[in-house]
């Protein structure tokens, strides 16, 4: 409505935003983990005289800078890309809503930042007891960087009293901000025990069997709380709007295999470290490392996965729908038109005839974000053999049908030249059929798929 | 009437944390551009001194990508959440190739590792000097891209035409010389660079002859650049309207930083002519430093006023809608001061170590 707007042929704009979400989240959460973890490692490994212990972590600490300081940073830099590319109403909203917020996150990420190297290139040079406080101001910094974050991440889904107060505050510690966390930290420990089986059963050289099996033992502790996670999931649930529960119960199949697999896979993972890597203190193969760290890769995708369309039909709950229409604007796009008041989108008649025209303009405003004609979640095949009553039955009770669907907006002018050209995309399979009267309402066949780019205003 | 909220503080003020975080970050992108073709000069120079000096400049590089992407996220959040109507669009018109600066950034980072990995190794020159020439191309790229966004942004009236082809923002008459006199800037901040480097190497224990020489590379580089840069920047403000002539000199207070800005950039280039003949002098690298953090702060606020002239010719930040979140915006500066202070701290740290005795990761 208020932007340009930007999509990607076939795969589409959210896509890229999850991939590199998701590719994010899980380096994210890993700084966060093994900066707990170094700093804990440490403590003990000095306490203990554990020597095997402290040259571990003196070893690995580099891998903090390999990974979160250069994947992890950019590809954060990489989100606020991608989501101002193709929800730049969302990324508005929420900048200028949590603009301090985020300016409280850097801080932090700075802090962060700056004691990992320090923490990085003064091992054996600082005396023990300022190294180790650096190490911890790193996971203290790491954390409170993720805690920030999260609560504007799980504003998105339960804004909880904001919605009456409007004030920051409310809208930052939501209802879902503590489960969430909670989860979080929880899946950034694992991550972190599940590098340190990787890397010690990478390095047998370097340490001895009973030593990679001390190691492991002591990475495995930080799996052990994801064996809390199906009562973090349930108390996250049970902080969710009822319509987002209803998706994750059946609602949306998707949705509810996503979350039991993560779930269910969180705390199977916590079971072997507990009774496998701990309790017998087996050494683990790279194999195995690398299956487990596999599993939680696409376990963490999955929860993220399900966070984001959890959301459904909303990008912020109750605020603004998927596809950038501020619900309080509504009535008055219901009683305008949705192309009266957008700015960039506009009938291209010069591709399109007639109302076909308006169609195609309606559906790049209210559908294009979601559904390309071809490829990932794309609308040809959604829709394929269906004839005009039903579209236009479809349209009328989208968000009944589906849940997860925004409502259609715009006038029942719109809505019927939208009608008409989804049925140009049908491939018209009920033309020998009794209904197929219907598609005479077509002007002429019509294939092409709309810009990805916006068009002039 | 704009859908969204309105902005969270007064606009002046995000406006200024926008100019001061702009040029804290130039100090390391500057770097981050200019370090990796000097370390390529050094590497493939066939000597050993100046092999060195390659692996001095390959210490502080990654460290200086970090801060580059870290501070360049301060000032995109306030470019945010000033101008998000200019900001989006223009990222939306450019679309994937705003969206490459990601891969890019990401190549580029790893390169740096891998040259400053490759560089201290006896047969590495061959290979480090690639991996930092693909560091600089792709740096290079990325620098081409941002300027690109900022023009779009600069040319709403043309955003139909964008729309069709972005590499419209290319023909902007302004464009080369905007992008000469940027380029010359990272290599006279890089020589600064040098020349703390070189103190830096001196104290911990380095020897004195190649630091000195180290310095003087350092300081003939930055005075060079500075030459370069006035004859870019004189180009660069001929092809400027009238109208943004009357912005640039019309006696406000960024007005006036920009002025004195480029007074001390002249002064500039006279201490590094005069420090080139004294490399031992560490007044002059103090001067020198001092005039070169007021060139930039200079040249950001100039940057701002032609931002906004572009804009709209009559556009005043302090026109933004705005409702101050008193309470975030309170902790915000009590932890940005408490950060500085640790910062200072970590710094400290640094400072009172002993010298490194051939830890391959220290410096």
């Amino acid at each position: 409505m208020h932007y340009p707007l930007w999509t990607v042929p076939h795969l589409g704009g959210a896509m890229v935003i999850a991939a590199i979400s998701i590719f994010h989240v899980v380096i994210a959460h890993f700084a966060v983990g093994a900066g707990i973890f170094n700093a804990l490692t440490e403590i003990r490994a000095r306490r203990k005289g554990d020597a095997t212990l402290l040259q571990f972590v003196r070893d690995n600490s580099v891998f903090l800078i390999y990974l979160a300081f250069v994947a992890g940073a950019v590809s954060g830099v990489g989100i606020w890309f991608s989501i101002g590319l193709v929800a730049p109403e969302a990324t508005t909203y929420l900048i200028r809503l949590f603009l301090w917020v985020w300016a409280i996150e850097w801080v932090f990420f700075a802090l962060e930042l700056a004691s990992g190297y320090v923490y990085y290139f003064t091992w054996d040079r600082l005396k023990p007891a300022w190294h180790t406080a650096v190490g911890c101001l790193y996971a203290v910094t790491a954390f409170m960087s993720l805690v920030m974050i999260n609560g504007i991440l799980t504003f998105m889904l339960t804004p909880g009293r904001w919605l009456e107060t409007g004030r920051l505050w409310d809208a930052w510690w939501n209802p879902s901000f503590l489960p969430s966390l909670c989860m979080r930290t929880v899946s950034a420990l694992a991550l972190a025990g599940i590098f340190v089986a990787i890397v010690a059963s990478m390095r047998p050289k370097r340490f001895e069997r009973s030593q990679r099996g001390h190691i492991i033992a002591w990475g495995a502790r930080f799996l052990l709380p994801l064996g809390l996670m199906p009562f973090l999931a349930l108390w996250y649930f049970s902080t969710l709007p009822e319509s987002a529960r209803s998706l994750v119960s059946g609602g949306a199949v998707a949705m509810t295999f996503f979350f039991l697999f993560g779930v269910v896979m969180s705390f199977l993972i916590a079971m072997y470290a507990l009774f496998g890597m701990l309790r017998r203190a087996r050494d683990v193969n790279i194999e195995t490392a690398l299956l487990m760290a596999a599993i939680a890769f696409i376990a963490t995708g999955s929860m993220e996965f399900v966070r984001e369309g959890l959301r459904k039909p909303y990008v912020l709950h109750d605020v603004m729908y998927s596809n950038g229409i501020m619900v309080k604007d509504v009535p008055m796009l219901n009683r305008d038109g949705v192309l009266a008041h957008s700015r960039w989108v506009q009938p291209d008649s010069a591709r399109f005839p007639g109302e076909l025209a308006v169609g195609e303009a309606v559906y790049r405003v209210e559908c294009l974000r979601c559904h390309e004609i071809e490829g990932y979640n794309a609308i040809r095949p959604l829709i394929r053999d269906w004839n005009y009553p039903l579209i236009m039955s479809a349209l009328d009770h989208l968000d009944k049908i589906k849940p997860f669907m925004p409502p259609f907006v715009g006038t029942q002018a719109e809505k019927q030249a939208l009608g008409k050209y989804l049925l140009s995309l049908t491939g018209g399979g009920w033309a020998a059929d009794s209904l197929a009267d219907s598609t005479a309402v077509l002007p002429a066949p019509a294939d092409s798929q709309p810009t990805a780019e916006g068009s002039a205003p | 009437m704009s859908p969204f909220p309105p902005v969270s503080a007064a606009p002046v003020l995000l406006d200024h944390l926008l100019g001061l975080m702009f040029v804290v970050h130039v100090v390391f992108m500057n770097f981050v551009l200019a370090a990796p073709l000097v370390m390529v000069w050094n590497l493939w120079s066939g000597n050993d001194d100046k092999r060195r000096f390659a692996q001095w400049l390959a210490g502080a590089l990654p460290v200086a990508f970090t801060f580059t992407i870290t501070l360049g996220v301060a000032a995109l959040l306030f470019v945010q959440a000033l101008f998000p109507d200019r900001f989006y669009t223009a990222n939306i018109l450019l679309g994937k190739i705003w969206l490459a600066v990601i891969p890019l950034l990401m190549a580029a980072f790893y390169a740096a590792y891998v040259a400053r990995s490759l560089v201290a190794k006896p047969k590495g020159s061959v290979w480090a000097g690639l991996a930092c020439l693909v560091t600089a191309a792709l740096t290079s790229c990325i620098v081409v891209i941002m300027v690109s966004n900022y023009f779009a942004t600069t040319m709403a009236e043309r955003w139909p035409e964008l729309a069709v082809k972005s590499a419209l923002v290319l023909l902007n008459q302004t464009f080369l010389p905007r992008t000469l006199h940027f380029m010359a800037g990272a290599f006279a901040v890089t020589g600064l660079w040098m020349v703390w480097i070189s103190w830096w190497k001196r104290r911990r224990g380095e020897d004195a002859a190649a630091c000195t020489a180290f310095r003087r590379q350092g300081l003939h580089l930055a005075a060079g650049a500075s030459g370069a840069q006035v004859i870019a920047g004189v180009w660069f403000l001929i092809w400027l309207p009238a109208e943004a002539w009357d912005r640039l000199f019309n006696g406000s207070v960024p007005s006036l930083v920009w002025i004195s800005g480029v007074a001390t950039g002249l002064a500039l280039l006279g201490v590094l002519i005069v420090a080139t003949v004294y490399p031992d002098r560490p007044l002059w690298s103090r001067v020198a430093t001092a005039l070169m953090a007021w060139t930039l702060l200079g040249m950001a606020a100039g940057r701002g006023l032609l931002r906004l002239f572009a804009f709209d010719r009559a556009f005043q930040v302090a026109s933004i809608e705005y409702r101050t979140q008193a309470g975030a915006m309170l902790v915000f500066f009590v932890l940005l001061l408490i950060g500085l202070a640790t910062l200072a701290a970590l710094i400290w740290l640094i400072w009172r170590l002993p010298p490194a005795g051939g830890d391959s990761r220290s410096d």
